[in-house]
Formats: structure tokens, C-alpha cells, sequence
């Protein structure tokens, strides 16, 4: 009889502790996510790149506008980067979302040089900044939210 | 005679008391957490937090490093791969405890 009362109450005490566990998963899933501001930095640097085509035909001077720009929000990203973006352990098929982010800036970046470069289309690098901005900041946080909630375990 | 219940895995008295089992659960998704976060996180003290991580660090369960950034120096503390496998081996054991349908 002691013996059944002691695991039970092994159980509830177990049962608590596993309650714990949850609650600081849910507060990790909350607090890894990093501040939004990252991503309209990662968003500003990806716009830059696509507005280098347009330099192409700019002076020597004119045209490290743009690397001044990146070198200026790098500096800036690195003073004010939150700590989180070290800190996360992604495994594996995590990087995929990245990878394919990254793919998708990739060959918007190439459509609109050769589209600029091939017919003079001022504006496609235009475009493709603001897409590559706009994109980042849409995609970034939905990329975050779900790394944060997968290594909390709550995707589990 | 009744049969003997099946064998239970064991609890980890190191990371059982439930303030070191808050510190290994919110270790385990990052490469490394400071210190000041992980006391504000619990809600407790630099002393009671400095206790519960020498215990943790006796049995190689987390390690701490001190590293300046930006004129501030930070402790850092992670847990060790031991360390990961005794939280996981204690949540399994948890998990078994409690009926197997909670974890």
C-alpha cells in the first residue's frame, strides 16, 4: 500500500516536472525568435546587392557608393546584432528554408543583371531590390519563428 | 505473488531538482546562453544561480567561459554532450515515470 502511494506520487511529481520542461520549451520557442529589426538589416543588405547593376556604368568612385552602403550596414548589423543568431543550434534539414531564400535571391539577382545588362532596363534592378527586400522581410520571420519552435521542441 | 512492475529508467539526481532541470531545458536548444539571461530567465540570484551551475558543472553536465565583448566581460554557459545526454536520458525517465504520456 506504501509502496503504490510512493509511486503515485513519484508519478505526480514526475508528471510536474515534465509540466516544467514544457513551459521552458514555450518560452524558448518565444525567446529565440530574433527581433525583427534583423531581418530588415538582412532585407537591406540583400536590396544593395541588387542595386549594384545600376553602377555599372557609374565612375570608379560613384560606383563604391554601394559598398560603402553595405560596409556602413554591416557595421551597424554587427554592433546591434541580437545574440540569438549565434546562439540557436540548427541541425540538418534546417538549413533548407536558408538554402532556399538564399537560391531564390540568387537567380532574381541574375534575371534582373542580364535583364539590365541585355535590354537596359533600368528598372529591373529597382525591382529586384524591392522584391529582395520585401521577400526577406516576409520570409525571414516565418523562417525564424519555425527554426525557434523546432529546436524548443514544441514541433516535435 | 504479484508480479514486479518493469523497470523503470533511472532518475538523474543532478538534474532532478527542478531549478537545474529549468537550466538544462533552457541550455538545450542554444550552442551557449550568458549567464545575466539564463538569471533573469529563472528569475533567481547571481549566488543561487552560481550554486545550481557548480553542481551542474561537477558532473560535467555544463561549462562556463568568460569572453569581453564590448568592454563587457560575460560568462557563458553551455551544456556539455554529457550534459545533453543526461537531460534526455532524464526526460525519458520522466516521461516513463509519469505513464509514458506526457514529454
Amino acid at each position: 500500500m506504501a509502496r503504490v502511494s510512493r509511486m503515485e506520487t513519484e508519478r505526480v511529481d514526475a508528471r510536474a516536472a515534465l509540466a516544467v520542461v514544457e513551459r521552458t520549451r514555450t518560452v524558448n520557442a518565444q525567446r529565440l525568435q530574433r527581433p525583427r529589426r534583423y531581418w530588415l538589416i538582412a532585407g537591406a543588405l540583400l536590396a544593395v546587392h541588387g542595386l549594384i547593376p545600376l553602377t555599372s556604368g557609374w565612375p570608379l568612385v560613384a560606383s563604391l557608393a554601394p559598398l560603402a552602403l553595405l560596409v556602413t550596414i554591416v557595421t551597424f548589423a554587427a554592433r546591434r546584432q541580437p545574440s540569438a543568431v549565434r546562439k540557436m543550434r540548427l541541425r540538418g534539414h534546417m538549413w533548407l528554408p536558408l538554402l532556399g531564400l538564399a537560391l531564390a535571391a540568387g537567380v532574381l539577382q541574375a534575371v534582373s543583371t542580364v535583364l539590365y545588362g541585355t535590354y537596359g532596363l533600368w528598372w529591373t534592378p529597382v525591382v529586384a531590390a524591392a522584391m529582395l527586400f520585401g521577400g526577406t522581410l516576409l520570409a525571414g520571420p516565418a523562417i525564424d519563428r519555425h527554426w525557434a519552435r523546432e529546436v524548443s521542441g514544441v514541433e516535435r | 505473488m504479484s508480479a514486479e512492475p518493469r523497470a523503470l529508467p533511472p532518475l538523474d539526481p543532478v538534474i532532478h531538482p527542478i531549478q537545474r532541470l529549468r537550466i538544462c531545458a533552457l541550455l538545450e536548444p542554444v550552442t551557449e546562453e550568458e549567464f545575466g539571461t539564463l538569471r533573469e530567465l529563472l528569475g533567481t540570484s547571481d549566488s543561487a544561480l552560481s550554486k545550481q551551475l557548480a553542481a551542474l558543472g561537477q558532473a560535467d553536465y555544463v561549462q562556463q567561459r568568460r569572453a569581453s565583448r564590448g568592454g563587457r566581460s560575460r560568462v557563458w554557459v553551455s551544456l556539455t554532450p554529457r550534459g545533453r545526454r543526461a537531460f534526455q536520458g532524464h526526460l525519458a525517465a520522466l516521461t516513463a515515470l509519469a505513464g509514458g504520456s506526457e514529454g
